[in-house]
């Protein structure tokens, strides 16, 4: 189990290596640069000359990449002297528009932490809103409820999430008008403006989980749909399996053959797609960030496409291409250990 | 005698061909045969969007800015409906005691002096069929209109689901949006299952090596995450500017056809990698059919039915791509339509204004989510009716 690791892990490497000179060959070959979105048109030629090679854009393509590939690759390393650790980040560059280094502009004030609530709390909720209606579902099969959930599901899988967040803002805004009557309901962001830096109370915690609730259930909505439909057919396969019928055969209470035998079988096949599903949802992540306004690295990114920050976005791109490699690594790792019928040599 | 008689009426019985059989089980799925419908409905709206709909979809009608849905203002006369002329009203709003205009912000009340029958083949603004048939008359339209100075003309429209900040007519503009929305996936599937085909079968046919090799470019393919990069891509493409309308289409097709071969390839892979072993196959080998023979001869036809499920279950998520990256402003722009572009309004500055005094600027997205719902009712339909074990594995990817 442990070689197996070791090796998928020492694998990544070289595909990491070719993901990061696509993402840069990608960055290399779009008309212009950041130089243009900074100095604007009337940009004296000299002043345009000066800022590119402070930028370093001046260079060959080879040696731009070998700096930036050195940087990534090389430049993060941990140096222990007891009893201190000191980690050196990896270096993915400097970002001209944001006067500080790449990933720490992507990543800084939290950004990361942030988006890890949002995709982790959104799953969690799904996954406990979806595999009672799952089980359920299976048990009653064709009988009303079951219809109307999976009627409901197909209606969740076609809400595409930006939809969703549109409609809700729209119900609050337009609607109900509550920002009108309360400050308290304001849309957007993660808190309200009062409450930023305020300390810890009661109307803080309601305030936050007004702004940041709408987006976790938004965002659990489509994969509660996806989970439920998938553990609706794996409970079903699993029923049909004989040592169910022998759990009843010998007299065992219909609940108990549900949630002892049949239920733990029927959500190993979901637990192995948890590497999938971090991936998934950090893409329905994107475009809520985006239409909440949340202070996550998805906003960031996506402002670094605008202004055409070239360094944010490659490490952006790099850091969302790790996600999905680590994402499919675990899948594996959780496959081979739930399933014994999976054997990796 | 009697025999025979039995004998007959045994053989009578037509023999029913698989199509039949796929037919009878499609038919048996109510909501897929909803979608199915809803969808043909649509594609025919469509295909003559600019005949069906009452304006020029990108004509602007500069003085009736944000005039809300009329279809609610929409009064009848026994079978034939009529709506009154607008009157448009400056609107104005109370500071420190003074009643100050609000420029450029209008409300919009029916002229009850005037009085317009809807009528079906009225002349209106000229549009291309297509871009070749020229032609004004549109499917329907305000009829006597015809005497009306060109000052009170500019007051007597009918814009069924209201206009945007321009004056343009926003159902104009769904329906010629809906033709790109609908028309693009298609073309993206088809891309994308051309090269998927291809590199995949190739890959699963010749094994070894070469499989080893494809696979491993197609895993790296794969660890690109999907969203991110066609923003990043369409933000590069997003500086040119001046760029034709169709190139511009064609260049976001083939974006989404660059994500979408990979996961393809793998599948049809899988299934070749069955098929290959398979007796058939085997036999056909051994009569000496070339390479090229056993795989469009042999193979392909055997997995055809599967490529087609697989295909009405992929567009509803390329029309989902589509739509965010049109929505964010990196996938389709004027002068060319779509559903996304048109939600792009809630980007930016005017976000929380159109949220409050113009929500019906969000029409389109109910447009989506019904093409997508019955996309995924007719694939759901067509996998049961194609599978002829009802075996069926989860969720549409």
């Amino acid at each position: 189990m442990v070689s197996f690791i070791v090796r998928r892990l020492l694998y990544m490497l070289p595909i990491l290596f070719i993901v990061s000179f696509i993402i840069f060959l990608l960055m290399w070959m779009q008309p212009g640069d950041v130089v243009d979105s900074m100095c604007g048109l009337a940009c004296p030629p000299n002043l345009r000359e000066a800022m590119r090679e402070k930028f370093g854009l001046h260079e060959s393509f080879v040696i731009q990449y070998a700096k930036w590939a050195y940087g990534v690759f090389f430049s993060p390393s941990i140096e222990a002297s007891f009893p201190f650790i000191h980690l050196h980040e990896p270096d993915f560059g400097y970002s001209p528009t944001r006067s500080m280094p790449a990933l720490k502009a992507l990543l800084g004030e939290n950004r990361w932490l942030w988006t890890i609530i949002l995709v982790f709390s959104s799953m969690a909720v799904s996954w406990l809103i979806a595999i009672p209606i799952g089980v359920y579902s299976a048990t009653h099969k064709y009988s009303l409820a079951d219809n109307a959930f999976s009627f409901l599901g197909f209606i969740g899988i076609s809400m595409p999430n930006f939809i969703l967040g549109l409609i809700f803002i729209w119900l609050v805004v337009g609607v109900f008008k509550l920002g009108l009557q309360n400050d308290f309901f304001a849309v957007g962001g993660i808190l309200n403006t009062e409450y930023v830096g305020a300390p810890m109370s009661l109307d803080l915690i309601l305030n936050f989980l007004w702004h940041f609730g709408p987006p976790v259930l938004i965002l659990a909505g489509a994969s509660t749909a996806i989970v439920i439909r998938y553990m609706r057919s794996n409970m079903l396969d699993v029923l049909e399996m004989a040592y169910v019928k022998t759990a009843r055969a010998k007299g065992l209470k219909e609940r108990l053959v549900i949630y002892k035998h049949a239920l733990r079988n029927a959500i190993n096949p979901l637990v192995s797609m948890l590497g999938f599903w971090v991936p998934m949802m950090m893409e329905g992540a994107l475009v809520i960030a985006i239409v909440f306004n949340l202070p996550q690295l998805e906003t960031t990114f996506f402002q670094a496409i605008i202004v055409r920050d070239n360094m944010v976005v490659m490490s952006g791109l790099f850091v969302f291409s790790l996600i999905l490699m680590f994402g499919n690594l675990v899948s594996d790792i959780l496959l081979a250990i739930t399933d014994p019928k999976i054997r990796y040599e | 005698m009697n025999k025979n008689v039995s004998l007959t009426s045994e053989f009578s019985h037509k023999p029913v061909s698989q199509r039949y059989l796929i037919w009878k089980r499609f038919t048996r799925h109510r909501l897929g045969v909803i979608g199915g419908a809803i969808m043909l409905f649509m594609i025919t709206i469509f295909a003559f969007a600019e005949f069906v709909a009452p304006y020029e979809y990108l004509v602007p009608h500069a003085d009736t800015p944000y005039v809300p849905p009329m279809i609610t203002r929409l009064h009848w006369d026994g079978i034939s409906p009529y709506v009154y002329g607008m009157k448009r009203i400056q609107a104005t709003v109370e500071y420190q005691g003074r009643v100050l205009p609000l420029p450029g912000v209008f409300n919009y009340e029916d002229d009850l002096d005037k009085k317009f029958y809807l009528g079906l083949f009225v002349p209106g603004e000229e549009y291309k069929l297509m871009g070749s048939f020229k032609g004004n008359i549109h499917l329907f339209g305000l009829t006597g209109t015809e005497n009306l100075t060109s000052r009170e003309k500019k007051f007597v429209k009918f814009f069924p689901l209201g206009t945007d900040q321009t004056g343009r007519d926003l159902f104009s503009q769904i329906l010629v949006g809906g033709r790109i929305t609908l028309g693009l996936a298609p073309m993206v599937i088809l891309v994308s299952f051309l090269v998927g085909t291809f590199v995949g079968g190739f890959s699963g046919y010749l094994g070894g090596g070469w499989d080893t090799f494809i696979q491993r470019i197609t895993e790296i393919f794969m660890s690109l995450p999907r969203l991110a990069l066609i923003l990043t891509i369409s933000g590069l493409l997003a500086t040119l500017i001046n760029v034709p309308p169709m190139v511009r289409f064609w260049s976001i097709v083939g974006l989404l056809s660059l994500i979408g071969w990979a996961p393809l390839s793998r599948v049809v892979r899988g299934q070749f990698l069955a098929l290959r072993e398979h007796e058939f196959t085997q036999a056909a080998r051994a009569l000496g059919a070339s390479n090229w023979r056993i795989i469009f001869r042999q193979i392909m036809p055997n997995i055809m039915s599967y490529l087609v499920v697989a295909a009405t279950l992929a567009i509803p998520d390329i029309i989902i791509l589509e739509s965010i990256l049109s929505f964010l402003g990196y996938g389709i722009q004027n002068p060319l339509m779509s559903w996304g572009y048109l939600l792009n309004a809630f980007q930016g500055q005017g976000f929380l204004t159109h949220m409050q005094f113009h929500p019906w600027l969000l029409i389109p997205a109910f447009f989506i989510v019904i093409s997508v719902l019955a996309l995924n009712f007719l694939g759901d339909a067509l996998r049961d009716a194609y599978d002829p074990f009802n075996v069926t594995s989860g969720a549409a990817e």
